[in-house]
Parts: C-alpha cells; sequence; structure tokens
C-alpha cells in the first residue's frame, strides 16, 4: 500500500472517519507526511484538543492541521495550556470548534487568537463569558462563518470586530427562565458589513424576533420559528419589513405560530418577493414562483397558518399532529374551528394525536367536519372520545373509502367504531385497524372490505 | 455495435465494445486527441500502464456499468462525509481479490480515469482500513514501522488520543 502515489493514498484517506485518520498517521511517517501535505485531508481532519490530552500530543505539532476542536476549558490554566499548543501551528488553522469553554478573563482568550489569522470558520458550542469580563479579538481578515450553539448573551462582544464575516448561525434550544436578550447578538451583527446569510434556529431563538432594531439586511435567512412573543404580532413583521427587498431566500421549518399566522404568512408569500421559500425543505416559492405543494404536515401550534397555506397551495394530504398544548379557551377553539369550504379539494386527512391526557382530539371537530370530500381518513389515538368523534364525522364524509384508525382504547369503545364505520362509511374498501382487533373486523365488515393489521 | 481493439502492457490485445472503453477518459481523450479512428479494424490504443491480467478485470467491471449514470461531482459533494457503506454486492464480489491485484486495480482506474472503478476500489481499502489500531493497519498491508524509538514512545503514551472522540 506504501507503493501507493500520493494522490491515490489521498482518495483513500478522505473516507476515513476521525478516529481511523488518526490511526492512519500514527501508522509510519509516509503517512504522517501524506496527511502533513494535503490539504484536503488537513481539512477534513478534526484533530480534538483539550487540557487532558494537549500534553500528548507534541509528537503533532509538525503536521499543520486546518481543522481543531478545542473543548472543556474551565480554568485560565486550562487555556493558558492550550495556547502553548496552539501556538505552535495557529496560522494554519481554517476551522476551529471551542466545545464547553468558560472565559475567565478576555485577556488570555485574545492571546490564544492571536495565532489564528488564517481562521476562516469558527464554531462556538457552550460558550461562556464572565459578566465582568470585556473585550473583543481583532479582526480576522479570513473569518467568513460564525456559529453560536447554546452560548451566553456575553460572547457577542467578542466578536464585534469581525467585519469580514458573511455568514451568522446561532442555535438555541435551551429554555431558561431568564429572558435571553439579543442585543449583543445585534451588536455584533451591526458590525458585519459583509453579513449576507443569517440563521436563527433552535425552539429557545424565537425571542430574537421581538428586538426593536435589526442591524442587518441578509439576503438568505433561515429560522426554526417566525415568533416573536405570544400574542405581540408586530415584532416578526417587523422584521420580515426590515428585510425587504434584499432578502432573496426564506427558510422556515415552521409555519408561523399564533392566530395571526395566517397574516405573517400572507405577508412572506404575497409582500416579500422572494426567489426562493422553504418550508423545512418543501419548496414553496422557486424562482418567484409558487409551486404546486399539495402535502403538508402541521402541529396544532401551525394552526392558523394551515388555513392560509391550504388558501394559497392545492392541498391534497394533510396531516395534523396535535401534542400536549392546553386547548380550552372557547376563542381559541372557535379560530381553529371555523365553518369553511376551504378543504373541498382535500383527499385525505391524517390525524395522529399525541396529546396525551389534554383531550386536545375532540378539539378540533369542527376542523375535521370540514373536510367533507375526503377519501382516506386516518387517525392515531388513545382518545376515548374517538367515537364522539366518528359519528359526528363520518356522516359528513360522504365520499370515504379508506380509513384507518391506529386507536388504543378499551375492547367495548373498539367494537363500538367498527359498527360506527361501518353504518356510516358505506363505500369503505379498505380499513386498517391495529393487529388484535383484525379478525373482529373481518366479522363486522362485507368480504370485499380488505382489512389491514396496522 | 462498434468494437475497439486495447493492447495491454504484455502485448495482449483485447477487443471491446467502444461504449465500453469510453467509460475511460483517458481512452475517449486519446481517440479524440490521437485522431484514432474509431471504424479503423487495424486500429490499437495501447495501455503500456496496464497488464493484461488487471485489463481483462477493468473491462469485466466496465461492461457491468457502461450503462451507469454519470454521477455528477459538486462542491457540495466535496465536502460531503464519503460513505463506504455504499458497495453493491456485485462489486463486492468483483473487489474479492489479493491485495496486489485491488491496488494494481486502483493504479489502473487512476490511470484510465475511471472515476467508479477508482471509487469503488479506495471505498475498498479504506474499510480495511477503518476500526484498526496503526499496528493492525501495518499488520494488513505490511508495512514497515518507520518511526524512530523516540517517536514511537511519543506514539504509545499519545494512545489515549483514540479515546477522544
Amino acid at each position: 500500500m506504501d507503493q501507493l502515489p500520493e494522490d491515490i493514498l489521498i482518495e483513500i484517506f478522505l473516507h476515513l472517519d476521525n478516529e481511523s485518520m488518526l490511526n492512519v498517521m500514527k501508522t509510519c511517517s509516509l503517512f504522517c507526511n501524506v496527511f502533513s501535505t494535503s490539504s484536503k485531508l488537513l481539512l477534513k481532519f478534526n484533530l480534538k484538543v483539550n487540557p487532558k490530552n494537549v500534553n500528548h500530543l507534541s509528537a503533532l505539532l509538525d503536521v499543520p492541521f486546518k481543522n481543531i476542536t478545542i473543548s472543556d476549558i474551565n480554568t485560565d490554566d486550562d487555556l493558558a495550556q492550550i495556547h502553548n499548543f496552539v501556538k505552535k501551528f495557529g496560522n494554519f488553522v481554517e476551522i476551529m470548534n471551542f466545545k464547553n469553554i468558560y472565559i475567565h478573563k478576555i485577556e488570555l482568550f485574545l492571546k490564544v487568537f492571536g495565532n489564528f489569522s488564517n481562521l476562516k470558520e469558527l464554531i462556538v458550542e457552550e460558550g461562556t463569558v464572565a459578566a465582568s469580563e470585556t473585550g473583543s479579538i481583532p479582526l480576522l481578515p479570513s473569518l467568513r462563518s460564525l456559529t453560536f450553539k447554546e452560548c451566553c448573551q456575553n460572547i457577542f462582544i467578542l466578536f464585534v470586530q469581525q467585519s469580514a464575516v458573511k455568514k451568522v448561525k446561532f442555535y438555541r434550544n435551551k429554555i431558561s427562565n431568564t429572558r435571553y436578550l439579543f442585543d449583543n447578538f445585534l451588536l455584533m451583527t451591526a458590525a458585519m458589513p459583509n453579513l449576507n446569510h443569517a440563521i436563527i434556529n433552535g425552539f429557545a431563538a424565537s425571542l430574537f424576533f421581538n428586538s426593536e432594531n435589526f442591524t442587518f439586511k441578509v439576503q438568505k435567512f433561515e429560522a426554526t420559528l417566525l415568533t416573536g412573543w405570544w400574542s405581540v404580532t408586530e415584532p416578526r413583521l417587523n422584521f420580515l419589513k426590515s428585510q425587504q427587498g434584499v432578502l432573496k431566500e426564506l427558510t422556515i421549518h415552521r409555519l408561523p405560530y399564533d392566530d395571526d399566522g395566517h397574516d405573517v404568512l400572507k405577508f412572506i408569500i404575497e409582500e416579500m418577493k422572494l426567489d426562493k421559500f422553504y418550508l423545512r425543505k418543501i419548496p414553496l416559492i422557486l424562482d418567484g414562483k409558487k409551486q404546486e405543494v399539495k402535502k403538508l404536515t402541521v402541529s396544532e401550534y401551525e394552526i392558523c397558518s394551515m388555513f392560509e397555506m391550504v388558501r394559497q397551495y392545492p392541498i391534497q394530504y394533510l396531516r395534523l399532529m396535535l401534542t400536549h398544548t392546553h386547548i380550552d379557551e372557547p376563542a381559541v377553539c372557535q379560530v381553529i374551528n371555523p365553518e369553511t369550504d376551504l378543504f373541498e379539494d382535500l383527499q385525505s386527512l391524517e390525524v395522529v394525536d399525541g396529546s396525551m391526557q389534554l383531550y386536545n382530539f375532540p378539539r378540533f371537530l369542527g376542523l375535521y367536519k370540514n373536510c367533507r370530500n375526503i377519501k382516506k381518513l386516518s387517525i392515531s389515538t388513545n382518545d376515548d372520545n374517538i367515537n364522539f368523534v366518528l359519528r359526528q364525522c363520518l356522516p359528513e364524509m360522504t365520499q370515504l373509502i379508506e380509513v384507518n384508525l391506529n386507536v388504543d382504547v378499551k375492547k367495548d369503545l373498539v367494537m363500538d367504531m367498527l359498527e360506527v364505520v361501518r353504518k356510516y362509511v358505506r363505500n369503505i374498501e379498505k380499513f386498517g385497524i391495529i393487529g388484535i382487533f383484525a379478525d373482529d373486523a373481518r366479522k363486522v365488515f362485507k368480504e370485499n372490505v380488505q382489512i389491514i393489521a396496522i | 455495435m462498434q468494437t475497439i481493439k486495447l493492447q495491454s502492457s504484455d502485448n495482449e490485445i483485447f477487443e471491446c465494445d467502444l461504449a465500453v472503453a469510453k467509460c475511460s477518459a483517458t481512452i475517449r481523450t486519446m481517440l479524440e486527441d490521437l485522431g484514432i479512428d474509431e471504424n479503423s479494424e487495424d486500429e490499437v490504443v495501447p495501455l503500456p500502464n496496464v497488464n493484461s491480467a488487471i485489463l481483462r478485470k477493468v473491462i469485466q467491471f466496465c461492461t457491468y456499468h457502461k450503462d451507469d449514470p454519470v454521477p455528477s461531482s459538486t462542491d457540495d459533494d466535496e465536502n460531503k462525509e464519503k460513505r463506504t457503506d455504499d458497495i453493491t454486492s456485485w462489486d463486492a464480489d468483483f473487489l474479492k481479490v489479493d491485495q496486489g491485484t485491488l491496488f494494481e486495480l486502483i493504479l489502473a482506474a487512476n490511470y484510465l480515469d475511471i472515476r467508479s472503478l477508482l471509487d469503488v476500489t479506495c471505498k475498498t481499502v479504506a474499510n480495511m482500513i477503518k476500526g484498526k489500531t496503526p499496528d493492525e493497519i501495518r499488520k494488513t498491508f505490511n508495512i514497515k514501522n518507520d518511526f524512530t524509538p523516540a517517536e514511537e514512545e511519543q506514539v504509545r503514551k499519545e494512545n489515549t488520543w483514540c479515546e477522544e472522540k
């Protein structure tokens, strides 16, 4: 193998995982040299450094690593150790990941950063800066991409001089009791005139849209949620308006929440003049044109946006995921169950009820009844109200030919349910039921009905 | 069906479909640049870097894969994690050969510029490396440990690296 030319060895080693790459480097000096001289391999191989292993890495100091992860820095001594190690090859590093780092003294941290003049991409994960500390890293002219995962609000001050950055990613899923402020984040982005791509992800990041003044305009934006403070409807529209004319590509992972979600969605589709608009990976707009979207999955949080989606797109397959939100106010129930003919073209409705003991399943009765032309109904629930709901809905759904009930309730309720389906779904061709009741179903339905054990 | 004659380094002549031969970008370029007439029965394409045993295997591979779609390569693909668990059963059986033959196939794929063969042979070697310690890698490929005793001692101390995921 050691007779193979270097470019072939590189091709082989590029297929290896991180640990195998490290073992190859330790096999012989030839392989170690192949890594030392291949930019591709050095960018792919991630050297993991922490205070425990840093003293054992001296033999690798001749390798000009380009991609390193520094983790578990909790004291100034930890940071000093890392500094001594990385100062030997810091100039080569292009991708760096700081993971679980607590900065007590910014002065020392800045010394570490003095070495990374070629850094292009920085990821800070669970980074904290002591509240008393201030100061910022001098301009890193090659730095183009900054990512923050579950970091404290002070961390952004460190980066207020990074004017070369083009892409910023913020991720926060941890919900804390104290309100997460985006002031420092916005201060940082205000100093980035080249910023053209921003990503605000995670369920705890939605307060971003409650900011008063958005300091950047980007061409590409992605967010898990386009949501401000509950029941405060203006901020997220303010954000969208602040990006109007510049923003070309928008990706959201959830439809806008709340009872004005439909207004926000309508604004995006009709007013923003986007080239591309994605819901997760589903293109809603491409090349400025609305796409033909036929399938939609929504949760109860997105219900008002769902109505707008059905208005805007020829949705034929609707999947409603119910979770455990308290939906008990009459006003809310009215909002989610308006009488409408919006669902005339719907072919298939699937309700997946995960609301547990909150009994959200029957609260959407009005919505189910609106789906009167569906051919296929699928319900997954353990709600004892199943037969009440079926008795109300099935007489309205005259086109049904397939019913799937993945229902975990007592046997007498199941037997009643079979009778309800038999009575109201006159043209049924396919019936799905959990396996143990398949034989009972065969006795109830005519022979020409296909019984499927779910 | 149009055929072409290929000559191995040990002077054996192989007549194969033109479409099969054109799986090789090198042969495509030779036909175009050297002005070899595809219709001439006397023209022979010399392949001085590939012996007959390996050329026979290469033709077998290309015959099987001649109708595969050409994969498009983008920058994104470059950055993607390269998979090694997607070798088809036919390819896996085809590559059940001794190490010498496997490396010669890699060299031939590289010389003839047959991307799919190069890719699958490199993946096969990568799979032979994965999960092995440095010592096991040396034993598998008969590689001499040429680190100095001091470097070797350092490597021994550094075994803890492997525990760092």
